[in-house]
């Protein structure tokens, strides 16, 4: 689909809000795979990401004419993502990511070796994201993977952008806690 | 990482980790970073964590899945009754996106509700106190007239009564007793004809007395 790269988000927003469903099609390609990789960073699970996907693009139908163009699109999606994401972290269902307990000694393994194979940390990080608190999780997927700035993780975040970077600090500062208490 | 100054700098180390900070504010987190080893520690987490965890990859689910879930999305999205955005009401709606019109309308509905409970006080203590009005028939004369005078002493007379004209004034005084009689305290014809001179006389003091008192009350 030619238009998905051709024309801007707003182009594509005005077309859809005036019936023409193929460029919501567009928008739906745009973005569908940058939100499925934020949502699986999130729950860890290829079908509520999946899941969370499919109902994130509806709403965002459903509610498109709400879209003041405060943040980007994609801030925008991102925010609905993220509203499904905890909505989905409150049901029982959600909890089923691995706790530092529970991770098996092969998980462990590279973070013995001294002086940093350090590309043996990341399955470790990753899972380690996933037992951060919710706003630092967030805080940290939208920045790191995500590439949103400050200022809009804030206002998605309903934060200051202060704010937003305390958090942050406070996620990588307790990631580099966990992984140093196994590492020690 | 626990005394303020370091609390101070948290929001600045994350900048100062990705170059983004002006020359001064970057010499002064340098020379708290040369005396605190725990934020120095902090920021080479800042550069070292996430430059790592960007070269992690999701697994892809392959071409299949993108395409099948498009088709999912689109099926979704037709199926729904009606255009994105339409609902009932929508250009109230939308004039409440804009704060000021949020504001404005806040005011109106206060201003409006705050009015009516004014209003509906003031009716309350307006209704005048006492019987009802089938009570008041119900009365004879001499009671509907000592309520009447309570009344009048409560209410003022242009909330009261109507004002009566001159000209209602001469047909009152050329009605024939009789019909007077009927008038102001519902007997009926045969039992105004029945009446004998002492009554008619006590009557004609009753009423030169409600007369006197009536012309108190409108003009006095």
């Amino acid at each position: 689909m030619e238009r998905a790269f051709a024309v801007d988000d707003a182009e594509l927003i005005r077309g859809t809000l005036d019936g023409r469903r193929e460029d919501f099609d567009a928008l739906v390609e745009r973005y569908q795979k940058a939100l499925y990789a934020f949502a699986y960073r999130f729950v860890h699970d290829h079908d509520q990401a999946a899941d969370i996907v499919q109902v994130t693009f509806v709403q965002a139908y459903t509610h498109l004419k709400q879209f003041a163009g405060r943040s980007s699109f994609k801030t925008w999606l991102h925010q609905i993502a993220l509203n499904e994401c905890r909505a989905l972290h409150r049901t029982a269902a959600a909890r089923q990511h691995l706790s530092l307990s529970d991770m098996s000694e092969r998980a462990l393994e590279p973070l013995v070796a001294p002086d940093a194979d350090t590309i043996g940390w990341k399955p470790l990080l990753e899972r380690l994201i996933t037992k951060l608190p919710l706003r630092q999780r967030a805080v940290v997927i939208l920045r790191v993977f995500s590439d949103l700035p400050f200022k809009e993780i804030a206002w998605l975040e309903g934060i200051s952008e202060n704010s937003a970077k305390v958090s942050y600090h406070h996620a990588i500062a307790r990631l580099r806690s966990w992984v140093r208490e196994k590492d020690g | 990482m626990s005394s303020w100054r370091c609390r101070f700098y948290r929001g600045l180390l994350v900048d100062y980790a990705d170059y983004d900070l002006d020359r001064l504010r970057r010499q002064r987190v340098e020379k708290h970073l040369a005396r605190c080893a725990e934020c120095t520690a902090d920021v080479a987490a800042l550069q070292h964590i996430p430059a790592l965890l960007q070269t992690s990859m999701v697994p892809d689910p392959g071409e299949e899945f993108w395409t099948r879930q498009q088709q999912g999305i689109r099926r979704a999205v037709r199926s729904l009754p009606s255009q994105p955005g339409e609902r009932t009401l929508g250009w109230l709606h939308a004039a409440l996106q804009l704060r000021r019109w949020r504001y404005a309308f806040a005011l109106a509905v206060s201003i409006a509700v705050a009015w009516s409970v004014y209003r509906w006080a003031e009716d309350l203590s307006r209704t005048p106190p006492g019987r009802s009005e089938d009570e008041i028939a119900g009365l004879d004369a001499e009671s509907a007239f000592a309520v009447n005078d309570v009344l009048q002493a409560l209410v003022p007379a242009d909330e009261y009564l109507p004002p009566v004209s001159a000209d209602d004034e001469r047909q009152l005084a050329a009605l024939p007793l009789e019909d007077f009689v009927d008038l102001q305290d519902g007997s009926d014809m045969a039992q105004a004809t029945d009446l004998d001179d002492a009554d008619l006389d006590d009557l004609g003091d009753l009423v030169g007395d409600v007369s006197e008192s009536e012309d108190r009350w409108y003009y006095g």
